[in-house]
């Protein structure tokens, strides 16, 4: 299968080539538009800085009507204050009466950057009102649209990845058939398995592998029973009979030829290049919302009830997060018995009227609801996409199958946010959660297209799955038996989610556009900090595993536990006064943490619970380990939400930040091994 | 049988697509309107608003001339009339002509005949009806205060403030109302609230006596605005409150347009024009006589914008003026 990886290679060269030509292409045009820009737009600026003059001006000269002498005007300066507000591109307002000033917004400007306009009714006093223009503001607008751009480009590199893997699925599956067929010839009786797939080299060689070894095993049983009618032909019919029952077992268990099987094997891949798309669209669909959904709550209507604004902005994400956490681990069950097809177009219908409601959502209480819904829609669509790997996967394939899946989600998280920001801004809340509709139209439409019908045969061709199946509920007893468990469980997981969504979900968006920016720079705060997950969570478990291999002990806790200090830290680099940059100093070191403490601490459960998986299975405990992190995410804006309403962003930020450190503290000082040096403790808790 | 008749000849109407021309062809619908102080804006308003419609109306006129006394004979009156409609201009009136909701007397008061009104300020504290939808009564209409948390804050952006005086009359049982409700709304905004109530005689009626006192003695509790509700007795004290509260250079504000109107030197007030009440009025009113609702099916609503009303001569004699960025939407007089 050396062309599957001379393919993969050449798609990543072409990608990069790709990528640096429209970068270099719009760094360009950005670049000589703003030399352009920079020349005609200052007249025009000052047009519109007049006009706003003007307006201002039609207020003032009204208190001349009314005979009310200049000086002697109420409110002026609120007033000026306001416009400035309004109007991003004036940088200064003056009001003059005689050559004195009067009121005044703003700091000096030249000459040539103010336009000066005579109050009406006021000339015979020399009234004169002075706007002058920011020379920042096209540079700010450039700023905004470069990063635009940027972001665009990231993204578009990422769906038309998506894009490629959804047409290769289907061509090279179909490629896969050809070449099935031309082995069929070459081998005579036998059809032997596709080998092409998108999961991977290894598993095509895998299945080749296998192929021939059934082969091998059928001509063997053949041989056989050749043998054995040579030495044993007087034996009766009876015996006869039996060696015939048996070949015909043996051929129905080994023969790929007949149309059924071939179909159901060779769709494994073609199943998981069809389940790719819809999914894919269906997660973009909710995380379009995410860099404005605190935003929109809090514009909403409450009822009579006062609750405060900050809490509002929570709810929404509070709810979705819980009904995920709670719903995920029934699903399980439910998924595998209506079938994964099923659930899955269940899911996206479900998840296609909670955004279209969502976004015409007038209350508090309706998007609460639908919010409620769309993440039992998310759920679903989850547990069946984890189910569709996890059905057409074997032991050997699914570290592959579900990096696949995780890839997916990650894209996502890149993609949504960001894009979401800038049609936030563009075209307001409630449009781009109607966007986020269509996708799921477009999501249910292609999987009811191109996902198959659940398989009538045994579902996981495995007997013991390598990574938690969802089938089983989570009994949240485990969590209180095991001391060592519950102690990962508070100190670790539920802080690391907690921080995450508070910070990311919650916070940031409603920090962002609390200073002024937009929901776009909030997006993209949060395609950042996807982008960095993206990169380093690979990166950091490989090292991890170099490490273990190295030092032949186990680095879990020591990673798990910087981790969490980093996030920790992370929190108080909003502390420091450097405008934009804190967040995102914010964003990186939280990046970093998560990416070097997710994995590590997954991989401390199997051994925290050594005894547990030996007597209840793996399954069981990582349910209960997945639901009691969920609760993390779910609680996560709520606390979030009741520090800003006590004291303000930096408080909020700070004080969730000093408790996650705390907890990385004491993390470490319980599970680090006693053979660690002690530097590593002092450095996990600094 | 009449309303009967009406509503099938609603019903066809509509078949027909053309609702006036039925009852065109029969004769006008007879009102009686009583009213408290002869005609008024909304009088006006709701005759071009039937004019407008090509609603055929014949009016029978009847003027308390702000005597409660005369109402028990126009009640009389009205129930030998027969009238298809009767209008009621203000509390009082209505009251009188209709009686209030808990305290049921066929005898004295019109039952059988539908009302609407205008200009009742509370019709459910005045115990009008029960509630402003299914009010379980055929009586509807239309009432013209803002809410007073709009009143509130209009204050507001004309001059911040962090106490609010009230003079009123405790025998009113809508005034007693709106207090209380103020400082409720005090509670949740941040301001405090200082009120004085009219000096009563022995059989609790209002008297006229130390509201210079009174006033004064809201200036020095700290009042930077002094709200003038719609209350019946302040209305007939207008011009000595409004003239101590000059004196002390204290802000007036009131929830009603008579009050501005008057000569009084009030400053200022978020108001329901009368002309646009009478309009809506009468509007509720066609839906009775054209398509032959059941007034207890007509909702009691109030007018969803409300004028911003600065008068400059007096806001120069206060020498409190309005914010410039005002000019944008009061009206100034």
């Amino acid at each position: 299968m050396k062309g599957g990886a001379f393919f993969q290679r050449q798609l990543w060269l072409v990608m990069t080539v790709v990528m640096i030509v429209v970068m270099a292409s719009i760094a360009a045009t950005v670049g000589l538009m703003y030399r352009a820009f920079d020349a005609s737009i200052a007249p025009q600026m000052l047009e519109k800085a007049k006009t706003a003059g003007r307006s201002l001006n039609s207020l003032l000269g009204q208190g001349a009507t009314y005979g009310i002498p200049l000086e002697k005007l109420v409110g002026v300066g609120d007033l000026f204050a306001d416009t400035a507000r309004q109007h991003p591109e004036i940088a200064r307002i003056e009001l003059s009466l005689g050559g004195k000033g009067l009121h005044t917004h703003g700091p000096e400007m030249p000459a040539e950057l103010t336009t000066r306009l005579p109050v009406p009714g006021y000339e015979s006093a020399r009234a004169e009102l002075a706007v002058s223009i920011d020379p920042q503001y096209v540079r700010r607008l450039f700023e905004e649209m470069s990063l635009d751009l940027l972001v665009v480009a990231v993204v578009t590199l990422f769906i038309s990845l998506e894009l490629l893997y959804f047409l290769a699925g289907g061509l090279l599956a179909d490629l896969g058939t050809i070449r099935t067929q031309v082995d069929a010839l070459s081998k005579g009786a036998f059809v032997g398995l596709p080998r092409s797939t998108l999961l991977g080299r290894e598993w095509s060689a895998a299945l080749g592998a296998r192929a021939d070894a059934l082969t091998l095993r059928y001509h063997q049983a053949v041989a056989g029973l050749r043998a054995r009618l040579r030495t044993r032909h007087q034996v009766g019919r009876e015996s006869m009979r039996r060696a015939i029952a048996e070949l015909r077992t043996l051929r129905s268990r080994f023969n790929f030829s007949d149309a059924r099987g071939a179909q159901g094997s060779h769709g494994a891949a073609l199943i998981l290049g069809a389940m790719r798309a819809p999914f894919f669209l269906l997660l973009l669909a909710d995380d379009l919302s995410r860099s404005f959904m605190p935003m929109f709550a809090a514009g909403l209507e409450v009822g009579p009830l006062h609750i405060s604004p900050n809490l509002v902005a929570s709810l929404p994400i509070f709810a979705f997060m819980l009904v995920v956490a709670l719903s995920q681990p029934v699903l399980g069950g439910w998924s595998e018995r209506i079938g994964r097809r099923r659930s899955f177009l269940a899911g996206a219908a479900l998840a296609c009227v909670a955004h279209l409601l969502s976004a015409q959502a007038n209350t508090l209480l309706e998007l609460l609801i639908w919010r409620s819904a769309g993440g039992a829609a998310w759920a679903i669509a989850f547990v069946a996409a984890q189910g569709y790997v996890l059905d057409h996967t074997d032991t050997r394939t699914r570290t592959v199958g579900l990096a696949a899946f995780v890839g997916i989600i990650m894209v996502s998280m890149i993609c949504g946010p960001s894009i979401g920001g800038i049609l936030a801004d563009g075209i307001g809340h409630r449009a781009t959660l109607a966007l986020g509709a269509a996708l799921t139209l477009a999501s249910l439409a292609l999987a009811w297209r191109r996902l198959p019908a659940d398989r009538a045969v045994s579902p996981a061709p495995s007997t013991a799955p390598v990574v938690p199946a969802v089938t089983e509920r989570p009994r949240l007893a485990l969590a209180f038996s095991n001391r060592r468990f519950l102690l990962l469980l508070l100190l670790a997981a539920v802080p690391a989610k907690l921080i995450l969504i508070a910070y990311c979900f919650y916070l940031i968006p409603l920090y962002i556009v609390g200073v002024g920016s937009s929901s776009a720079m909030a997006g993209r705060m949060i395609m950042l900090y996807s982008v960095m997950m993206v990169l380093l969570v690979p990166l950091m478990a490989n090292w991890v595993v170099a490490q273990r291999a190295r030092h032949a002990d186990e680095p879990e806790a020591l990673f798990v536990a910087i981790g969490l200090g980093l996030s920790g830290l992370a929190g108080l680099a909003m502390a420091l006064p450097l405008g934009l940059l804190s967040p995102l100093i914010l964003v990186f070191l939280l990046g970093v943490g998560q990416s070097l403490s997710i994995s590590p601490q997954a991989a401390m459960v199997a051994e925290v619970c050594k005894d547990e998986i030996r007597t209840l299975g793996q399954s069981a405990v990582y349910g209960v380990y997945r639901m009691v992190e969920r609760m993390g995410n779910a609680i996560g804006p709520l606390v979030a939400a009741a520090l800003l309403e006590i004291g303000g962003f930096q408080t909020a930020f700070i004080a969730i930040g000093a408790l996650v450190l705390l907890c990385a503290a004491l993390f470490a000082v319980i599970f680090l091994p006693r053979r660690a040096p002690a530097g590593a403790v002092a450095k996990a808790a600094a | 049988m009449r309303r009967t008749f009406l509503k099938r000849a609603g019903a066809l109407s509509a078949l027909a697509l053309a609702p006036p021309a039925w009852a065109q062809a029969t004769r006008p619908f007879r009102i009686v309107a009583v009213t408290w102080r002869g005609k008024t804006q909304v009088e006006i308003g709701m005759e071009d608003f039937f004019g407008k419609q090509g609603l055929p109306i014949e009016f029978t006129w009847r003027d308390a001339a702000q005597t409660p006394a005369r109402l028990e004979g126009f009640a009389r009156e009205i129930k030998e009339l027969r009238p298809d409609l009767v209008f009621t201009w203000g509390t009082t009136v209505t009251l009188g002509i209709a009686g209030a909701h808990d305290a049921p007397n066929p005898q004295r008061y019109v039952t059988d005949v539908p009302l609407f009104f205008a200009m009742v300020a509370d019709p459910v504290g005045a115990k009008v009806v029960t509630a402003l939808k299914g009010q379980g009564r055929d009586v509807t209409g239309v009432f013209h205060v803002a809410p007073l948390s709009a009143q509130v804050e209009t204050m507001r952006t004309y001059r911040k403030f962090a106490t609010l005086g009230v003079i009123y009359n405790a025998a009113e049982a809508n005034s007693v109302a709106i207090v209380a409700s103020l400082k409720r709304l005090a509670a949740t905004q941040r301001f405090a609230v200082v009120d004085v109530a009219f000096d009563r005689d022995a059989d609790g009626k209002p008297l006229s006596t130390g509201i210079d006192e009174k006033i004064a003695w809201l200036k020095q509790a700290g009042a930077e605005w002094l709200y003038l509700g719609p209350d019946t007795y302040l209305f007939s004290q207008l011009d000595r409150v409004a003239a101590a509260a000059l004196e002390q250079r204290l802000a007036t504000f009131s929830a009603t347009e008579a009050v501005l109107n008057s000569r009084a030197p009030v400053l200022t007030g978020l108001v329901s024009s009368y002309y646009l009440v009478g309009q809506f009025a009468a509007f509720k009113a066609a839906q009775i006589l054209q398509k032959g609702m059941r007034a207890r099916d007509i909702p009691i609503e109030t007018l969803s914008r409300y004028s911003f009303i600065v008068r400059m001569e007096v806001a120069k004699q206060l020498d409190i003026l309005p914010p410039v960025a005002l000019f944008n939407y009061a009206i100034v007089r």
